[in-house]
């Protein structure tokens, strides 16, 4: 079992950061919005782990031309380039609403330079309400910012450790799976301090059409999601926990929708999943996937479900 | 509240040209306002070919019987065909938060360009209802696309609805928007609500600029989520300066707010 982590009496609970969760079942940014689509439409959201909401910057962005978005086999390119209203716009309209659902509030922070990270980083950071921040540097869709951080580990962490002399909040950082060596930015994560990594954000891709002849999304290339990339996330946990091991938390996303998926992340070594695209075809899927490792644990004989967090690596090493 | 449920299905079949008709069992989706949406899921649980909803008009609510037509293009309508009556099906509605104004005006002209005329069938039995005066011009090609011929008859709007097709195989000869600025004119307080295919919307919100009636847009756009989470189907709101979302701005706009 991690030793960072404490677990609570419901099996599926924990205390992190000194946040307690009810669940290890997350929303991922860009998938839910800010939360009130679906809390005022759909379902109570205080079921959920954490929300984390779209990713957000100091200024508004008004995001890409449409077409933004094409399904693929088993997956979806998006290329929304983070619109969004900007981080005081949030904090004054949106997050008093979403406080109310009793949640946890995870912040996705965007920035186009180093100061514009800095800028949101110390807003959020002051707005309560939101417990966690999580630093978006692998946003493939956008021309500066997001992923020129996330590919460079030297300049990752730079960003870092700026970022954690003004964030006293926890700070994730979501790591880009377009990268040769994924240990090579966890790594420039840890020793800048980070707090814990969320891997892996969408995979660079293109869809043709080929009536039109030419690339379907306005901006030619975005960002692959959905069950196609699962095997991809799982791998990339896998190698992240083999060498840090509980060192630092690992929270999973990509591909999950569906129980067997989270558990496979959990097994390769994610204390908490997120769920991204599986919420647009079937936006239950989060409240499913809870019952479904409740279901999991219990048949398995498990009190925790910490007890299954890296587990794929000790049955290795027994064989 | 939108309700995310499997419902039954009653009759899915071929009419003409490229539609078929689905028929659920959905008492649910009862008040669903004119304009509204739902996202449906051809595939099975946990199959990913296609994994996407894809999103259809509600056409008619019938008691507890709700009413879609759609025109086979891609994978995923081509899979809806393949599912049988007595089924169940994933369906998310009713969708969209902006719908046609079924109060404001004395007068409307509803203008459906092919599969588009399923986006207005269902604001014709409220207009009727609240008992508005209003003419539907029903627009196509060719005549085997006129594929909610029978559904007009049978509910009585024969008399209300103009037929054109471009190469005469059935009523008027022309494109819907032959006559529309005359009958736009032909009364006060008239305003346009239009479905169909762009360059048809394109063409009709011309006239309507030309002489300034009110038209409202119902418009369709690529949906992964269709209820707002996934940002992707935006339309630029020109009024405003910003992308709006299609599924929960929309579907319905003002066209002299959008960019078209």
């Amino acid at each position: 079992m991690v030793n960072f982590i404490k677990p609570l009496d419901k099996p599926l609970a924990y205390e992190l950061f000194g946040i307690k969760f009810k669940n290890p079942v997350w929303t991922a940014s860009g998938c839910f919005s800010y939360g009130l689509e679906v809390a005022e439409n759909l379902y109570d959201i205080s079921q959920l782990g954490a929300v984390v909401v779209k990713g957000l910057s100091y200024k508004p962005r008004e995001g890409n031309p449409p077409q933004r978005i094409v399904e693929t086999p088993a997956g979806m390119l998006n290329s929304i380039g983070l619109q969004n209203p900007g981080v005081k716009y949030f904090a004054e309209k949106i997050l008093p609403k979403l406080k109310k659902y009793n949640t946890i509030i995870v912040a996705n922070i965007f920035g186009e330079d180093e100061e514009e990270y800095l800028k949101v980083g110390e807003f959020l950071n002051k707005t309560d309400g939101v417990h966690i921040l999580e630093l978006n540097v692998s946003c493939p869709n956008v021309k500066k910012g997001g992923i020129a951080f996330g590919s460079d580990p030297e300049t990752l962490y730079s960003l870092i450790s700026k970022l954690k002399n003004v964030v006293e909040k926890p700070l994730l950082v979501k790591l880009s799976p377009n990268i040769t060596n994924i240990l090579d930015t966890a790594q420039a994560s840890v020793e800048a301090k980070a707090d814990g990594l969320v891997l892996i954000n969408t995979l660079l891709g293109m869809a043709i059409d080929v009536e039109r002849e030419e690339p379907i999304l306005a901006t030619k290339t975005g960002g692959l999601s959905g069950p196609a990339i699962l095997p991809i996330a799982v791998r990339m946990i896998y190698q992240v926990y083999e060498k840090y091991k509980t060192d630092i938390p690992i929270i999973g996303v990509g591909g999950i929708s569906k129980t067997e998926d989270a558990l496979q992340h959990i097994l390769a070594g994610a204390l908490a999943v997120q769920i991204g695209t599986a919420l647009f075809f079937d936006p239950y899927s989060p409240l499913k996937i809870i019952k479904g490792l409740e279901n999991h644990i219990k048949r398995k004989g498990y009190r925790h479900i910490l007890e299954l967090v890296g587990k794929a690596h000790k049955l290795k090493l027994e064989r | 509240m939108i309700f995310d449920k499997k419902y039954e299905i009653l009759e899915n079949r071929y009419i003409s040209g490229r539609t078929w008709l689905l028929r659920v069992k959905a008492p649910d989706l009862k008040s669903s306002p004119a304009g509204a949406f739902a996202m449906i899921k051809a595939t099975y649980d946990s199959q990913f070919d296609p994994m996407m909803r894809r999103a259809f008009a509600i056409a008619d609510i019938d008691g507890d019987e709700v009413l879609f037509f759609y025109d086979v293009y891609g994978k995923g309508t081509k899979t809806l065909t393949y599912r049988k009556k007595g089924e169940f099906i994933d369906i998310l509605a009713p969708l969209g938060k902006r719908f046609f104004p079924e109060d404001k005006f004395d007068n409307y002209i509803l203008v459906g360009g092919g599969i588009g005329f399923a986006g207005l069938s269902l604001l014709m039995k409220r207009l009727k209802e609240k008992g508005k005066n209003f003419t539907a011009l029903y627009g196509v090609r060719r005549r085997e696309q006129l594929s909610m011929l029978d559904w007009i008859e049978e509910n009585g709007f024969k008399d209300k609805t103009l037929i054109y097709t471009e190469d005469g195989s059935y009523g008027i000869k022309g494109l819907i928007t032959k006559d529309l600025k005359e009958l736009a004119l032909e009364k006060e307080n008239t305003a346009l609500m239009v479905c169909g295919p762009k360059g048809m919307m394109k063409a009709v919100v011309k006239v309507a600029k030309e002489i300034n009636i009110p038209t409202y847009l119902s418009l369709e756009s690529k949906m992964a989520c269709g209820f707002g989470i996934c940002i992707g189907c935006v339309i630029k709101n020109v009024k405003e300066e910003k992308y709006e979302r299609v599924c929960y701005e929309g579907p319905v706009f003002n066209a002299f707010d959008i960019q078209f």
